[in-house]
């Protein structure tokens, strides 16, 4: 069973006028009172896990790989906030450094101090384990089928004189359906992999990385392959 | 017989285009063989956006003749002075690197000092250069994190008029990829009323650490392997398995 991260797991966002640079990616924020303390500590002992939006984590992923629009980020920033105090942060640094703080007023309660702990490094591996691109299950090859209809919706359009002088050619058109939509499945399928590493190199060092809109398209890209 | 289709033609790479990105990636896991994690106790986090221009600035001006117009104490002034000595290393760090963008030639005269955020254009162009480096960033941010911590308690001191508390990061350890593990405590930590809780804090905080570090290095390799590396194809694996990127792993903590 999982549960949504949304709103316990947000990303500081800044809107930034004018253009080339959309949005600024801040840090990560965790937002927490008590009862949601409590609830997340259940749901990770019984071993459930948050589900991220596709909007979130294409965020997330540009969060960590650039740096106002290069690449690579010099640090993360996760901060913890309970009960409207920031009680927590942590920052890695992609030098290696990382920095815990704590606030003192949190030391005369090592238990809840435990527990902030122990969901925020939870919460950092839940959105570690979203940065890998996975393999959708309807990625890519879920255009054979559409394109495969397309194509012989078109030609029964175009040769509709002679399906009907020809009856017998309309056994044809589930064959060839399926012919289609099964090779163009494949041929999808093995040009995935290729077109994503093509995409990615675009995306970190190519032509999409000139420009921060070009950069989203090939990351949102990336995201659905 | 299974034949796969034919690749997609990749336009041809640049390879000036490149050269940045192998550069950076050769820092990052450089950086990967030592782990620094450091444990700091402080008044209040305020969350505020790190913001470069302006934390290299707060930085920058404190001089010593900044500092001592402030009349801080011996302590404050040496805390924030040690912390604008600190940049000034990091920065000297990179004109003596002579890969770097910033290398300062060996018989170009003595090393500069930081640029002046408010100087002519070379140092402001020097600032930038140093803004989109990322080491430099990395320290500049920690250290921006340590003047907020001291502005805290320079506020308390000044308040309470009690002795400047030692000590903001309480801990700190270093782990290499060679298996050397180095722990550091600040003598404050020992007749620190909470100094249980601030230790096994700082142990927590070496386990997470450690398995984050860990899962940030994968997702880089990763990111290496799906840029260079070819998908295998089903009908022509070989009885021999490929060799793969090695794994950066750290020793843990006893």
């Amino acid at each position: 069973m999982t549960v949504s991260a949304h709103p316990y797991i947000q990303l500081d966002q800044e809107q930034l006028t004018p253009p080339p640079q959309s949005t600024l990616c801040h840090g990560v924020l965790f937002v927490l009172d008590h009862d949601d303390l409590l609830q997340l500590l259940a749901l990770k002992n019984k071993g459930q896990t948050l589900t991220f939006t596709d909007e979130f984590n294409l965020a997330w992923r540009k969060y960590v790989l650039f740096r106002e629009g290069d690449w690579p980020q010099a640090s993360l920033s996760f901060l913890l906030r309970y009960e409207g105090i920031n009680v927590l942060k942590t920052q890695i640094g992609l030098d290696g450094g990382v920095l815990h703080q704590v606030v003192a007023d949190l030391l005369p309660s090592p238990s809840l101090y435990q527990q902030l702990a122990e969901i925020q490094g939870w919460f950092i591996g839940q959105l570690l384990t979203q940065l890998p691109w996975r393999q959708r299950k309807y990625g890519f090859s879920c255009l054979a089928w559409p394109l495969a209809i397309a194509f012989v919706l078109i030609s029964v359009i175009l040769g509709w004189s002679t399906l009907m002088m020809q009856p017998l050619l309309w056994i044809l058109v589930p064959i060839v359906l399926g012919l289609l939509g099964w090779g163009l499945q494949t041929l999808l399928r093995q040009w995935r992999y290729p077109l994503k590493r093509w995409l990615l190199s675009q995306v970190l060092y190519g032509r999409f990385a000139q420009c921060d809109r070009l950069r989203n398209w090939g990351l949102r890209w990336l995201h659905y392959l | 017989m299974n034949r796969s289709a034919p690749e997609a033609k990749s336009p041809q790479l640049q390879p000036a285009a490149m050269d940045p990105f192998i550069q950076a990636l050769n820092q990052v896991f450089l950086d990967a063989s030592t782990l620094e994690v450091s444990t700091m106790v402080v008044d209040a986090i305020d969350g505020q956006r790190f913001i470069p221009q302006e934390v290299y600035q707060d930085l920058y001006y404190l001089r010593e003749d900044t500092l001592s117009q402030q009349h801080y104490s011996p302590d404050l002034q040496a805390a924030y002075g040690n912390l604008r000595s600190q940049l000034a290393r990091q920065y000297h760090t990179l004109l003596r690197e002579p890969t770097h963008p910033l290398y300062h030639g060996e018989n170009s005269g003595p090393l500069p000092p930081l640029p002046n955020p408010t100087g002519d254009a070379q140092d402001q162009r020097q600032i930038q250069n140093l803004l989109g480096d990322r080491q430099f960033l990395c320290c500049l941010r920690k250290l921006g994190e340590l003047k907020i911590a001291l502005d805290q308690r320079k506020r308390q001191h000044q308040q309470a008029k009690q002795p400047l508390p030692e000590g903001i990061i309480y801990a700190k350890t270093i782990l290499q990829l060679d298996g050397t593990i180095a722990n550091t405590y600040t003598e404050a930590l020992m007749s620190h009323p909470h100094c249980t809780t601030i230790l096994q804090a700082h142990q927590h905080n070496i386990q997470t650490s450690e398995q984050q570090w860990q899962g940030l290095l994968r997702f880089f390799i990763s990111l290496i392997q799906g840029t260079f590396k070819r998908q295998p194809k089903p009908s022509s694996q070989t009885s021999k398995a490929r060799p793969s990127l090695p794994r950066a792993s750290l020793v843990k903590p006893q």
